[in-house]
């Protein structure tokens, strides 16, 4: 190995290279406060490395971006801790920048000499800004797309030059392919160009000036105490990476990767919120109503730029200790104060918003629902939206919900409940031990049917020979044929015989006394009692439920339905609809 | 320097590179794992039903073979899934006694697209100029078997062809892709 790397030393001189990188004096001696700049480096590097690799598997497409994150996230090996890892290090890179921002403010690291620092600094700040709102478009998902279609908006309102500006920015006149291959290039060419860029100009500016240490030290105690960067201040930067990095990866294990939301869907109201860094300047926004709105959206960035970067020529004494700069250190003090107080103010207005609250569960389950599809049957060539159509029953489910879901389902039902285990063997049970019962038809005006008195193996036996009319495959034969001796012995009082193959249904309609259960709850009979509960052999003149003919339901979504009604007898409450129930939103 | 403050940095020097290599570690196994994902699983799937290609009236016994395309629906493409996608070609035709013969046109060779030359009654590989005759039998060049056959039936007046995919450039006995 020593005979390799002397090979390579000779023809290279990599060790000069290394000892002139490692071999720096810290001036007063290594120290924690120092780590911010070496700290964002490494998320840098982390952040360059998970988003290469988060490449090989994204696809930027308005049709395939949520659909590749989705698969990334729920399919590919460890596919979520990158991802995770990638976003969550955007939010790091936001805080140490701040952090690292607020130590050379403190330590009055921009006085002259080292004005560029700071200014490359400060334009650095602002390209992780970009990246961020460009990175949070890129997974295509509700939040990025409709928190995303605002920034471009205020764009858009800019003064001469805002049309222009917000079609350069979205590509075209509205949000699509174009978008996401536009806001793709800038995050990861553009923006990682300009960045390195600015980090070798930012670096060498540092090794030229050195360390900034803390005020009112003398030349000679500064001198007398001086070490070298490599390993005194190295391993202090390294501890630091180290716990942030073990921050990073504690939250996303904890969290189980960073979320996804549903498909970005153009036709849905979704309410658009920034990533938490943004959310300062979003809470002020709410504060101001017409022109004064897009100067205060347009302005704030402008003007906190400015101050920023006007900080070094405004505060030039010599005296680097804060007590001596209390204006310009209050400055800093009162805009960091603000950001965080409209921060949180606006985290706290949401989460005393009900309605919101109720909307954002909402949008999680439906993020639930799209990525388990997405995982089980794939996304289809339309895009991330049209996931939701891959879905069992998809078309019946719509009817369901537009045309029974109102009556048949919640606390303000008009007729009886129908939902996951409908027509199954206990449902059946229910309704006849109580069907009167709220579950039933204690919801209508239909109150003539006394509870079965039977136990035991005969309730079984008449549950199982009305189980048997559905057609179902499971049908204990022997059991229903016991359960209709004693249906033909106890309830054709009302109910039409099964002595007989059909059933005579010339009689009066508001003289019939109970529904014929031939074949009740088969597709068939589904079909055609949801057609016209009204008729004979079903309800007659009792009847309370609307007529579905031809000019609300075609014949194929009658059966659709019906088929899906007979899909409900043996489907158990998705899992994923009872995990979505559970967890609120992150 | 004194020899305290020599032993410090030596330790110091091994924390930091240890510290590294720890970092190093737990960022790079799980991109490994992340980069390795596709290996030995489907992400473009195939069908194993028989698929519709042509009507039967189409094919004359003793005729020139037919170039058909196979596609299917509800294939999976990694995220996506979509119907009528093409996943390959065939030449079917009906021998003179009226068999019903199906060849997979992906070369055997390196698999390039293979083409017909009516007037030799030969198939050839433009690629690397594989000859192989009718039946599908290898007559010349770098191949090292023949025309990989492809399970074909009539259904109700309609050819239907099993799409298969082999593992290209080795002999007949290894061409089997175990799934």
């Amino acid at each position: 190995m020593k005979r390799l790397l002397d090979w390579l030393d000779e023809r290279s001189g990599y060790r000069r290279v290394v000892a002139q990188a490692l071999d720096e004096d810290v001036v007063g001696g290594a120290s924690f406060a120092y780590v911010f700049g070496s700290v964002l480096t490494f998320i840098l590097l982390l952040q360059f490395t998970t988003g290469v690799f988060l490449a090989m598997y994204y696809s930027p497409s308005a049709t395939d971006a949520w659909a590749s994150v989705a698969y990334i996230q729920d399919t590919v090996t460890m596919g979520w801790f990158v991802r995770g890892l990638h976003s969550y290090g955007a939010s790091a890179m936001v805080i140490v920048a701040g952090l690292h921002l607020l130590q050379t403010a403190i330590y009055g690291a921009y006085k002259a000499p080292r004005e560029l620092n700071w200014i490359t600094g400060v334009l650095m700040l602002g390209l992780i800004l970009a990246f961020a709102l460009t990175g949070y478009l890129l997974p295509w998902d509700q939040t990025g797309y409709w928190a995303t279609k605002v920034a471009t908006g205020i764009a858009g309102t800019s003064p001469v030059i805002g049309d222009q500006l917000q079609q350069v920015a979205q590509a075209g006149n509205e949000y699509g392919n174009l978008t996401l291959t536009r806001f793709f290039a800038i995050h990861v060419f553009i923006l990682p160009a300009l960045l390195i860029g600015l980090v070798v100009v930012h670096i060498a500016l540092f090794r030229r000036h050195g360390v900034t240490p803390k005020w009112g030290r003398s030349k000679e105690a500064l001198d007398s105490s001086t070490q070298p960067f490599w390993p005194d201040q190295m391993f202090r930067d390294i501890v630091a990476m180290a716990v942030v990095f073990a921050i990073l990866v504690g939250v996303n294990v904890y969290s189980g990767g960073v979320k996804l939301d549903g498909p970005a869907d153009p036709a849905s109201n979704f309410d658009a919120r920034p990533e938490w860094y943004f959310r300062a300047l979003f809470q002020v926004l709410k504060y101001f109503e017409g022109a004064m709105e897009h100067v205060v959206a347009l302005g704030t960035p402008v003007v906190v730029g400015g101050v920023l970067l006007g900080l070094p020529f405004a505060d030039r004494g010599a005296d680097r200790n804060p007590r001596g700069r209390l204006p310009f250190i209050a400055v800093i003090a009162v805009g960091a104060t603000l950001v965080g107080v409209l921060t949180v103010l606006s985290f706290r207005e949401d989460a005393a918003d009900e309605r919101l609250q109720k909307r954002l569960t909402e949008a999680h389950e439906q993020s639930v629902k799209a990525r388990a599809l997405a995982k089980e049957h794939g996304v289809p060539p339309a895009g991330g939206r049209a996931v939701f159509a891959t879905e069992p029953y998809y078309r019946a489910r719509n009817l369901w919900a537009e045309h029974c879901q109102s009556c048949h389902q919640g606390d303000e039902r008009k007729g009886p409940e129908i939902t996951y285990g409908y027509n199954s063997r206990s449902w059946i049970r229910d309704f006849l031990k109580d069907p009167s019962g709220q579950r039933f038809f204690g919801v209508t005006e239909i109150n003539e049917m006394e509870p079965v008195e039977l136990t035991g193996v005969e309730l079984d036996a008449v549950v199982e020979f009305v189980y048997g009319q559905t057609g179902a495959d499971d049908v204990n034969g022997e059991l229903a044929a016991k359960g209709k001796q004693l249906f033909e012995d106890n309830c054709t009082d009302c109910h039409s015989s099964f002595e007989s193959e059909e059933v005579d249904i010339s009689g009066d309609p508001s003289e019939w006394a109970a529904p014929d259960l031939r074949r009740r709850g088969s597709v068939d009979m589904l079909a055609s009692f949801i057609r016209d509960a009204g008729k004979l052999p079903y309800f007659g003149d009792k009847n309370e439920m609307p007529v579905f003919d031809r000019s609300k339901l075609s014949e194929n979504d009658r059966y659709l339905l019906a088929e899906y009604l007979v899909w409900l007898r043996s489907a158990a409450p998705e899992p994923r609809d009872a995990q979505a129930a559970q967890t609120t939103t992150r | 320097m004194a020899e305290s403050d020599t032993s410090r940095r030596r330790f110091l020097s091994i924390a930091t590179t240890a510290i590294g290599g720890v970092i190093g570690a737990v960022l790079t196994v799980p991109l490994i794992r992340y980069v390795f994902f596709p290996v030995g699983r489907r992400i473009v799937s195939d069908t194993a039903d028989a698929i519709d290609v042509l009507d039967e009236k189409a094919l004359k016994p003793g005729a020139s073979p037919t170039r058909v395309e196979i596609t299917a629906s509800g294939v999976r493409n990694a995220w996506g899934v979509a119907d009528d996608v093409a996943l390959g070609a065939a030449w079917v035709r009906k021998t003179e006694s009226g068999e019903l013969h199906a060849l997979s046109s992906v070369c055997p060779h390196l698999g390039c697209a293979i083409d017909y030359e009516p007037a030799r009654s030969v198939y050839t590989c433009p690629c690397h100029k594989s000859a192989f005759q009718i039946d599908g039998k290898k007559i010349s060049g770098p191949a090292k078997r023949g025309l990989d056959r492809l399970d074909a039936t009539v259904e109700e007046g309609r050819v239907k062809v099993t799409w298969r995919r082999f593992r290209p450039d080795v002999s007949e006995d290894e061409k089997e892709i175990e799934s």
